[in-house]
């Protein structure tokens, strides 16, 4: 059974289409990867999710159930949002004292590595904590939290690379020890391509690609070469992306055709090369 | 009630916001003015001539910790998967619990202020003529309803502003004033003020500081529910 079912949702605010007839369903026990551009409807999305937005139609259940004020499924589930607000009068070890209440799978002990590793100050306010220092708290939370749904929406903003190395390096080494259904909504998508194995575009409120990774990433490919040795290969397959130079053109495709001919080469596009074409384009398929 | 009860262990996570600050209020109130009239001195001045307003600080000082919860631990709360209704339940529980807190307390430092006649300066911070009740209890259905109604209507105000943001805040308090405005032009020009004035004072004194705080507990209690569940984080 899918963790989330997703059917027809649709999100109307102010005149404002933030969800457009959204259907998709995440399988458990995967790191899904939601990507998209700003305001794309991710965030509305997860946000709906997790019962803190009211859906204007469509059906949402998580794990069975509808998300909205049923403690049954929002027991199971963590929301960790690039904007959290957390009091600021509370002092980060208030803030993991507060997850250590409200999540049943709270693990303190990983919870204290975890702030080892990215060297919070425990009894420091939060209001004095630096824009990294903030994102690393609700990366803690989220881990920590071992919540059967995680969702993390951009979680990282203002951490260094570093940083972002060990929360993937946690994130991936915690989640082949205790599998979990993973959110990850990000715009590094190249940071994450070997990490998330299925993937969900979302543009202007509608679900462009909801597909598993290593298909896309074997699937879109960039061809180059002679014009037009490059137009006879490519013809009958989706395009991407095309630019001219002279008698040489370099086009992206949806689809691998199948055998080049002498001259044209092929490569993989990566996720990312695929994400922004996709979105450029509209929906390949 | 287990979600309630993780919502109030989270509410009371900073127990130096959510109940300590009136406390300490009060107590610097007592201190300061204690030390004023210990140094102005004058042999036994009459009682009633250092009557003081410091028990306004109890409640002035406990006017933000509302707002505080509905803005900063509510988006928090929900954050940790906590529900809208045992958010409210939590809360609603929690104001219960200063009432309560506020009662008796108050109450008991009453007692005490008249057995040390004024905190031995003969000053009224708490003995006040007008709230004065012989009974402990009834003494402290005084302090503690007023605290109720107040830790209500700034909870209202609180949720008000989450939902409606600080132009909607500032439209209802510009809205609740032009009624209030029109209310008093209508009093005066049916020529009811001494009416209403009248009416209040000939009431017993638990039903203007219990019965009508009380009522004002049920509006804007009633007000917040309503926000509060349709919140959006």
């Amino acid at each position: 059974m899918s963790v989330v079912a997703v059917e027809d949702l649709t999100m109307r605010y102010r005149g404002h289409t933030a969800l457009d007839g959204v259907s998709l369903a995440l399988e458990p026990d995967t790191i899904h990867g939601m990507l998209g551009r700003n305001g794309a409807g991710k965030t509305t999305l997860m946000r709906i999710l997790t019962g803190q937005e009211f859906e204007t139609s469509g059906r949402v259940e998580v794990f069975g159930q509808p998300p909205r004020e049923n403690p049954a499924v929002l027991n199971r589930v963590c929301f960790i949002r690039e904007s959290q607000k957390y009091p600021t009068n509370f002092k980060v070890r208030e803030a993991l004292a507060a997850a250590a209440i409200a999540c049943r799978n709270w693990d303190r002990a990983y919870a204290d590595r975890l702030v080892k590793d990215f060297e919070l100050p425990r009894d420091r306010p939060i209001k004095k904590l630096s824009r990294g220092q903030l994102s690393a708290v609700g990366i803690v939370i989220g881990l920590a939290a071992r919540a059967p749904l995680t969702l993390f929406d951009e979680p990282y903003l203002g951490l260094d690379a570093v940083a972002r190395q060990i929360f993937y390096d946690r994130l991936l080494e915690d989640f082949s020890e205790r599998p979990r259904t993973i959110v990850l909504s990000t715009h590094l998508i190249d940071e994450v391509a070997d990490l998330v194995e299925h993937v969900v575009l979302i543009d202007h409120g509608e679900v462009l690609m909801d597909q598993d990774a290593d298909e896309l990433r074997g699937r879109a490919v960039s061809v180059s070469g002679p014009a037009e040795a490059v137009a006879a290969y490519a013809d009958g397959v989706p395009v991407l992306h095309r630019s001219e130079l002279g008698g040489r053109a370099r086009v992206a495709l949806a689809e691998r055709p199948g055998r080049p001919a002498e001259g044209v080469s092929v490569d993989s596009l990566s996720l990312q090369e695929l994400i922004v074409l996709t979105t450029n384009q509209g929906d390949p398929k | 009630m287990t979600e309630t009860i993780k919502a109030l262990r989270i509410q009371l996570l900073k127990p130096g916001v959510t109940v300590a600050v009136p406390w300490y209020s009060i107590g610097i109130a007592i201190l300061i003015v204690t030390a004023l009239f210990a140094v102005v001195g004058g042999g036994s001045p009459p009682y009633t001539g250092r009557t003081t307003g410091a028990l306004c600080a109890f409640y002035a000082s406990g006017i933000g910790v509302q707002p505080w919860l509905m803005n900063q631990l509510f988006p928090f709360s929900m954050a940790l998967s906590v529900t809208r209704r045992a958010f409210v339940r939590a809360t609603a529980l929690l104001i219960l619990g200063e009432a309560v807190l506020a009662g008796l307390g108050l109450a008991l430092l009453n007692r005490i202020e008249i057995a040390t006649h004024g905190w031995f300066v003969h000053t009224r911070v708490l003995n006040l003529p007008h709230v004065h009740q012989d009974d402990f209890f009834t003494q402290a259905l005084v302090y503690g309803v007023p605290t109720m109604a107040l830790t209500t209507a700034t909870a209202f105000v609180g949720a008000a502003f989450r939902v409606f943001g600080g132009f909607g805040l500032w439209v209802l308090g510009v809205g609740m004033a032009f009624v209030s405005a029109v209310v008093v032009a209508i009093l005066m020009l049916t020529h009811s003020m001494g009416h209403v004035g009248h009416f209040f004072a000939t009431q017993p004194m638990l039903a203007d500081f219990a019965l009508y705080p009380l009522a004002l507990v049920a509006l804007f209690g009633a007000g917040w529910l309503v926000l509060m569940l349709r919140a959006r984080v």
